[in-house]
């Protein structure tokens, strides 16, 4: 019951709510049942804000039955349309639409659509004035007007406007841009014309230059066949024609303006017509090479000289021979030149081939041009057996071949004549020649650098240099035996002294003692040791082989003195010696050793030869920067003034007797050569000093 | 936060865009923002689109806000301008 | 004559002996000293005239080649002064060079054989007559 109650109280509480609210204004709607549901009763403006919204809105807005009558159009509409909305409202929308549009619209505006449709058309206005629209459509479906059609129109103009301001634009570049090329292009015309224009006054001023120059060659081309002695002619094959140029008349003897110059008359100046008539023919028919020398003899009596003829088949276009063209040159001269050049050529070669001295001449090429007479008899070689250097060398030098050949190839650089020394040769028999040469340039012959070599053969003169070495050598041993004869003749003058007195005491029947008999074999033992000596010293001199060895001019000088001292002794010779250097040095001590014999023998020949008293014998070493000097002086009473220059030659002798002139000769020799030093002499004080230089390398 | 969690299921019927209609929206977004703390679910039901859901809720007058929940149903009729008035029918404890 | 005969003979001769190489000089004194019992020696040349001026000598055996005064220089020099004294002169130098030039009376080569000796004091003692 109270529940009742306590429901009804708040029904009636809602209800006087509801009724003030109503009263105070605070709604502005009430729901009322309709016939067909509840609906809506608005109090108040409830619509006012969607019909200001569309009457605002910057679109138009229509609603229309589906016959196109306008029911409905918004302020903007009439706007756009420039008509007050009394004229616009329950007219046909068709009407304001193009004739093309309006079939257009007729189908956007089809019931059965039921999206949206859009499209762009144009409206015309009230002035005529065409407006671009877009459309857009709907079919709303209001409850009481269900055909209703629901238009959205936007103007488009200033969108239209601002499209075409652009497009002008573009158009306004497009032009701009074609324009500009055009002007290219012409521009690109009118130079081509002018250049077109150059060109041709070029080749113009090239044509009349050309003209000129063929005039000019023309003429230069006579004068060329006069020089040249060349004159030039033409056989025509089919009328058999002979034509000549005007040198080629000259040539023949006939006057250049001469008409009269016919295959005939030419042919009766040249002797050996058949074969120049001959080659003619081969020409034509096998087309062999026209190039002949044959004699003519020129008409106009004038000495009979010597042409050569060339000369070319002409074709014609079925390839059949039309014409003969030919050069033919005077060169009796140029023949005369070849000759008396021939003529030359052997005079020289006969010079050079008879030579007394073995001659060779060469090319760089390695090929040998000639080798003469002597050369070949002298080697026993053939000129084919040696006809390249390869081959010479080869024969001549066995395995020195490499570093001679080496050698000759350096020779074609030369610019003067070069001494070259001495080179054993193996001559074709085996035998080794000596042969001094000496080599110079000729220049280039043939286009190669070629050279003459010459020889001289000293191959006596080198066995007689030999004899004489060996001669001294043994005129040398000749003195040491002597020497080791007189040093031996008193120990075995001593020991013969104790055999005799063995002998005596046996003789004489007298005794022996012990002691005699010891001392006798002492004195032996003695004696014989001397002896030995000896031999030790001397042995050295004769040893066999040369040998380099380091080793001071004192100690061969003592070697010298061991040998010969006591004869110096026994002739009552002083010796001072005075010796400044204690250097070692490579040398070869035997032959110094006998060089230091040789001096010193001289000496002491010399002083006995002069009965010098007091004779002396003084011998000084020094030493420089690079060698060691020996001085070896005496006081024999000097060298005579016109023997001093020729006192090392080999023969020559200041010695009263027993001088074999060897001595010196030899000394010299052997200190230049071997010893790599110097031996000279000169007067000094009371006699004679002889200087020995070595070099301490 | 799904519409079963919250305390507060409100719903306003409104007539189109009638000015008490636009005005009570207003008005209940922002007491519902300055009070109800998020927990709360608004409903806007606009009769002059669907009118037949005025019948359920027997709404005669509009703008008229129902309180669905929490129970008892409350009704608010008007445009709720009156915040006090509408804290006291929808027994929303002020925030005070 | 055998030797003890010829021994008698020539021992009282006076003897000069010149000879300047020690080791031959000793020698061959050894050898001469079984012949003459009066013999003075001297080693050189110059030494050999001294003796001589001071004494008169029957022999005198010298060497050729010495220092100072040679063996034939002073040949040459007794000769002069008293050509009878009896010269033996004795060399190494063989061949008929040394023999010619000396100036002596008698040569014996260097070395000597004993026989060669005998045979020219055989030769003095018989030219000599008997003393």
């Amino acid at each position: 019951m109270s529940n009742e109650l306590e429901s009804l109280r708040e029904q009636l509480r809602e209800a006087q709510e509801t009724l003030q609210a109503i009263r105070s204004g605070d709604v502005d709607a009430l729901m009322v049942d309709g016939i067909h549901g509840e609906r809506m009763f608005t109090l108040s403006g409830a619509d006012e804000a969607y019909r200001v919204l569309v009457e605002e809105m910057s679109e138009g807005a229509l609603t229309l039955t589906a016959e196109g009558t306008i029911l409905y159009a918004n302020r903007r509409f009439s706007q756009m349309l420039k008509s007050p909305l009394e004229k616009v409202l329950s007219t046909n929308i068709y009407t304001w639409f193009s004739k093309e549009h309006q079939s257009i619209l007729l189908e956007l505006l089809q019931k059965n659509k039921e999206a949206r449709r859009h499209k762009e058309l144009a409206l015309i206005a009230s002035d005529r004035s065409v407006i671009p629209v877009y459309l857009s459509v709907s079919n709303p479906h209001i409850n009481k007007m269900p055909d209703t059609i629901c238009l959205v129109i936007t103007d488009l103009t200033e969108q239209k406007q601002n499209e075409e301001i652009i497009a002008s634009e573009k158009m306004a570049s497009e032009l701009l841009k074609a324009s500009n090329e055009s002007k290219k292009e012409l521009l690109g015309i009118l130079e081509e014309e002018r250049k077109a224009k150059v060109d041709l006054a070029h080749a113009n001023r090239d044509l009349s230059a050309l003209s000129e120059d063929l005039v000019e060659t023309q003429k230069r081309y006579e004068t060329a066949e006069k020089i040249g002695k060349v004159g030039s002619w033409e056989y025509d094959v089919s009328t058999q024609d002979f034509w000549g140029s005007a040198e080629a008349k000259r040539i023949y003897g006939f006057p250049a303006e001469s008409a009269n110059f016919t295959t005939e008359i030419v042919e009766d100046c040249i002797p050996e017509k058949k074969r120049v008539h001959q080659a003619l023919e081969d020409l034509l028919e096998k087309g062999t090479e026209y190039k002949l020398e044959f004699e003519i003899h020129p008409a106009d009596g004038t000495p009979p000289k010597i042409i050569s003829s060339i000369a070319e088949t002409k074709y014609d276009e079925n390839n059949k021979p039309m014409k003969v063209l030919g050069f033919i040159q005077d060169i009796t001269q140029r023949k005369q030149a070849e000759k008396s050049l021939k003529d030359k050529k052997k005079e020289l070669e006969t010079i050079i081939e008879e030579a007394p001295n073995p001659i060779m001449v060469h090319n760089e090429d390695g090929k040998v041009i000639q080798v003469n007479k002597v050369w070949k008899e002298l080697t026993g070689y053939r000129y084919s057996e040696i006809n390249t250097i390869e081959k010479w060398t080869t024969k001549a030098y066995g395995e020195e071949m490499p570093t001679i050949k080496k050698y000759i190839d350096n020779l074609y650089e030369l610019k003067h004549a070069v001494n070259e020394g001495e080179y054993p040769i193996t001559a074709s028999n085996g035998e080794t020649i000596i042969w001094q040469f000496s080599s110079a340039p000729l220049g280039i012959i043939n286009g190669k650098r070629t050279v003459v070599s010459s020889a001289m053969d000293i191959t006596e003169l080198k066995k007689k240099d030999e004899m004489i070495i060996n001669q001294s050598r043994q005129a040398a041993m000749g003195d040491m035996i002597a020497m080791i004869a007189h040093q031996w003749r008193q120990p075995l003058t001593v020991i013969g002294m104790v055999a005799n007195n063995i002998k005596l005491d046996i003789a004489l029947e007298e005794e022996i003692t012990t002691q005699e008999l010891e001392k006798i074999a002492d004195t032996i033992s003695e004696q014989t040791q001397q002896l030995s000596q000896t031999i030790d010293d001397f042995r050295n001199f004769f040893k066999p082989k040369q040998e380099k060895a380091k080793t001071t001019v004192g100690n061969v000088l003592e070697g010298t003195l061991k040998i010969i001292g006591k004869s110096l002794e026994n002739n009552n010779i002083a010796i001072m010696i005075e010796n400044h250097s204690e250097t070692e040095f490579l040398t070869y001590p035997n032959q110094l050793l006998q060089v230091f014999l040789n001096l010193l023998g001289n000496a002491k020949d010399i002083l006995l030869d002069k009965v010098v008293a007091d004779a002396k014998i003084t011998i000084k070493i020094d030493e420089t920067q690079d060698s060691i000097v020996t001085t070896i002086c005496d006081n024999g009473g000097g060298i005579p003034e016109d023997a001093i220059k020729r006192l090392g030659e080999p023969y020559f002798t200041t010695k009263e007797k027993n001088g074999t002139g060897l001595g010196l000769y030899m000394s010299v020799t052997i200190v230049k050569k071997h010893l790599n030093g110097s031996l000279t002499w000169e007067n000094k004080d009371e006699g004679a000093c002889f200087i020995v230089t070595l070099s301490k390398e | 936060m799904k519409a079963n969690d919250s305390q507060y299921i409100l719903r306003l019927y409104v007539a189109g865009q009638t000015p008490k209609s636009t005005l009570a929206i207003a008005n209940i977004k922002k007491i519902c923002e300055e009070n109800l703390h998020g927990d709360y679910d608004l409903e806007v039901i606009d009769l002059y689109q669907q009118p037949q859901l005025a019948q359920g809720e027997q709404i005669i007058a509009v703008p008229t806000l129902i309180r669905e929940l929490p129970l008892p149903l409350r009704r608010i009729i008007g445009d709720l301008s009156n915040t006090e008035r509408v804290l006291i029918g929808l027994d929303i404890r002020s925030k005070t | 004559m055998d030797m003890k005969e010829l021994k008698k003979l020539t021992q009282k001769l006076r003897v000069l002996y010149v000879e300047d190489e020690d080791k031959i000089r000793e020698t061959t004194v050894t050898f001469l000293n079984h012949f003459f019992d009066d013999m003075v020696v001297a080693a050189d040349g110059q030494e050999g005239l001294e003796s001589f001026e001071k004494e008169v000598f029957d022999l005198v055996i010298t060497d050729l080649k010495m220092p100072k005064l040679s063996g034939k220089e002073l040949i040459t020099k007794i000769k002069a002064h008293r050509p009878e004294t009896i010269i033996i002169a004795m060399s190494g130098v063989s061949g008929n060079e040394g023999r010619e030039n000396s100036g002596g009376d008698f040569f014996i080569v260097k070395p000597a054989h004993m026989e060669d000796f005998i045979g020219v004091l055989k030769q003095i003692v018989e030219q000599s007559g008997e003393f």
